[in-house]
């Protein structure tokens, strides 16, 4: 889905009732744009904007009758651009475009009165353009959409996965009853018995994750910048994180399909909590603080850090840390997990 | 006649007992009522909570001024101006502003250069950098647009300044200089808000999300089977749709009346085709809910292999990532579940307030989508499918 990585193309109607040099240059500019593609197929206002409601084209843009006789005068012309502002990425690369492309004319056009004042073609440039703006994206260089979209769904994806099997392996031995008989296995130790059982899915899903890692670094090409041992330490401990969260619930509910019920619901929420789609900066002080409750949101942290930042592995310690406190969860509740799975009055529960 | 008359009368009895047949297992069943009465209206509740802030708002970044001259200052000035960023630290180097950019103090360091007062005065043009964070793209959108305005405006008062040097009339400058002007309106989205775009889209993912699962975890409940014969089928199977046509109608317009008030989230549709429009969705999806429910023979099974799905799912609604960014085949993958058309369909109605016309292409496919699972789950409640 992301393997463009770019938007590009948006259709857009273009309404141009001045029919000039001037604004045929302007829908020119456009059609140069990567994220645009100006659709001069509307004859009226009425016929683009029936076309924006049923979703046709992304907006409407209009150069109105007058654009280029107003120019000529030394009058300031607007151009008028129309959008839904229903979906932010495609309101925001529109926007971006048409405003560059009325930058870039707006440019020529003082350039060429500056000239044809008598000032030469050097100083005209300067004064056009006196402050040189380098813009520097770091992180994310091209703005590839993929880049910014792609790991946070696959994380999530693993999310749910990974506590949907661990409560599984765990909820189900209370459900069928069968405690005793895995305990048994091991001699009734907790700590073996609890070994046997997480160690395979944190092995799986550490292998998902180098998939994830594989299909992000060499397939999409987006590199690891920063230190890759480290995020793989972190993704293992992200994984025993979301265990430890899956077996504490199992603990406390002693219910399989309650448990399965609640650690899905949590892992569902990481997403929005992560910070990735909106940032946790500007949430609300409240929902800011819920987003400290999910693993996700730290090792997104970490994979912000060392996968695109390349920043020092020291910046990520603490996230690290966090994340280590929620596999320590798993010691609060070991006394109750050693009642729920040796008294039968915890299991078969519906 | 008056046989006929009977017929129908037993019919609606047998389609009535099949719906509060349904309502009753799902009201004496926790794990199911949880799913489909209270997880729709706690997410929806949850999500709004964080995305209600809408906006971005003021972000931190830092300023290093290698050339601290009165038009440096200037342009720090220009900067702070506003509330779109906050500059919380002038570090002396770009060195020590990446470590504050590696602590997320900061999600962008601006650099002006020494030298760049002097060329300012003389007429020359001056560098200045941003450097800023592209890893997340509304933070990286927010400061970027911001900065190129100041940049921009700083252009255009330097330009009077010559003009006024020259002895100029200096009135028409601001017009001389940006000629052309772009007036981008976002019609129904203003403020561009996070929340305003993003929860519609979601509350529709989630009936039938919720839907899918919770279903599915009634038909392995389901103790009597439904009645025999064809006939008995269609009964069964209407019954069943209205059981949840009616517990999802009550969900939804408990979640629009109260929580979409309560966060100020858009509703500007016309009452009348909102309602129509919820009915068709929530039959699409039950439709949907009732053919795949077959699959399943442990009730924790529904769980476990359709929570993933939403993933996905949102991101073949096209709400992330524009449907026009990707190929086309997932499109069409995407409309055979009801919640793609229907994003589109309730953006259109609610937020947006255009007629029922102009989304009847999506209220077809709903409708098509409708017809053919709800037939499909017919054959194989008659066919015994669902008969463990």
């Amino acid at each position: 889905m992301f393997y463009s990585g770019v938007i590009r193309d948006l259709p857009l109607a273009v309404v141009d009732s001045d029919r000039s040099d001037m604004s045929r240059k302007f829908v020119g500019m456009l059609a140069a744009t990567r994220g645009v593609e100006p659709d001069m197929g509307y004859n009226s206002i009425q016929e683009a904007k029936s076309a924006v409601l049923r979703g046709n084209v992304v907006g409407l843009l209009h150069i109105e009758d007058g654009f280029e006789a107003d120019l000529y005068r030394g009058e300031r012309v607007s151009i008028w651009c129309y959008l839904p502002g229903t979906s932010l990425s495609v309101s925001g690369v529109v926007e971006r475009e048409v405003q560059m492309c009325a930058r870039m004319l707006s440019g020529k056009i003082t350039l060429n009165r500056l000239v044809a004042k008598g000032e030469n073609m050097d100083k005209a440039m300067v004064d056009v353009n006196p402050i040189n703006l380098h813009i520097n994206t770091i992180s994310n260089p091209y703005m590839n959409y993929g880049y910014y979209l792609a790991p946070i769904f696959m994380f999530m994806a693993l999310v749910i996965f990974t506590v949907v099997a661990t409560t599984y392996a765990l909820g189900r031995e209370l459900y069928y009853a069968t405690a005793a008989e895995w305990r048994s296995v091991v001699h009734g130790r907790m700590g073996a018995a609890m070994v046997g059982k997480m160690l395979p899915i944190t092995l799986a899903m550490s292998l998902a994750m180098q998939l994830i890692f594989f299909v992000l670094f060499v397939i999409m090409g987006m590199g690891c910048a920063g230190s890759y041992l480290f995020l793989t330490l972190s993704s293992v401990l992200f994984i025993m994180a979301y265990q430890s969260i899956a077996v504490f619930i199992v603990t406390i509910t002693s219910n399989m399909r309650l448990a399965l019920s609640l650690g899905g619901g949590y892992s569902v929420m990481a997403f929005t909590f992560s910070g990735i789609t909106f940032p946790i900066v500007s949430m609300y002080g409240v929902a800011g603080g819920l987003s400290k409750l999910f693993p996700l949101g730290y090792f997104s942290h970490i994979f912000i850090d060392q996968a695109m930042r390349g920043a020092p592995v020291g910046y990520s310690v603490d996230d690290m840390g966090a994340l280590l406190i929620f596999v320590l969860l798993l010691v609060l509740g070991v006394g109750r997990l050693d009642r729920v799975t040796s008294d039968k009055k915890y299991w078969g529960r519906d | 006649m008056g046989d006929m008359f009977n017929k129908i009368i037993a019919a609606c009895r047998s389609l009535y007992r099949a719906m509060s047949d349904e309502l009753r297992l799902v009201a004496a069943d926790g794990g199911i009522l949880l799913i489909v009465a209270f997880a729709p209206i706690i997410y929806t509740s949850i999500y709004s909570m964080a995305y209600g802030s809408e906006v971005v708002g003021s972000l931190p970044i830092a300023i290093v001024d290698s050339d601290n001259t009165p038009q440096s200052r200037d342009f720090i000035r220009c900067v702070e101006a506003g509330n779109a960023v906050d500059v919380v630290a002038e570090p002396t180097s770009m060195h020590d502003a990446q470590h504050l950019f590696y602590d997320d103090a900061i999600y962008g360091v601006i650099y002006i250069p020494s030298g760049y007062g002097d060329r300012v005065l003389a007429g020359e043009s001056a560098d200045v950098s941003l450097v800023v964070d592209g890893s997340h793209l509304l933070i990286y959108k927010h400061i970027m647009e911001h900065v190129v305005a100041v940049a921009a405006t700083l252009g255009v008062e330097l330009m009077v300044m010559d003009f006024v040097a020259k002895g100029e009339d200096a009135a028409g400058v601001q017009d001389f200089a940006m000629p052309v002007v772009a007036e981008v309106e976002n019609v129904y989205n203003p403020q561009l808000g996070y929340g305003t775009f993003v929860m519609p889209s979601i509350f529709i993912v989630i009936i039938q999300q919720t839907l899918l699962i919770g279903v599915s975890m009634a038909e392995v409940r389901r103790a009597r089977r439904g009645q025999k014969g064809l006939c008995g089928a269609v009964v069964t199977v209407i019954g069943r749709l209205c059981a949840y046509l009616l517990m999802y109608a009550t969900t939804s317009i408990f979640i629009l009346g109260v929580i979409w008030q309560l966060f100020d989230l858009p509703f500007v549709g016309r009452i009348f085709d909102v309602v129509l429009f919820m009915l068709l969705y929530i039959a699409a999806s039950t439709s949907l809910a009732l053919l795949l429910s077959g699959v399943f023979r442990r009730r924790e099974a529904p769980l476990m292999l359709l929570l993933w799905s939403s993933v996905p799912i949102l991101l073949l609604a096209g709400v992330s990532y524009p449907r026009e960014a990707f190929p086309e085949w997932m499109y069409i993958v995407g409309r055979l579940f009801p919640s793609s058309s229907a994003v589109d369909a309730f953006v259109g109605i609610n937020t947006m307030g255009v007629g029922l016309e102009c989304v009847s292409s999506e209220l077809i496919t709903l409708l098509l989508l409708l017809l053919c699972y709800t037939l499909f789950a017919i054959l194989l409640e008659w066919r015994g499918y669902y008969r463990k």
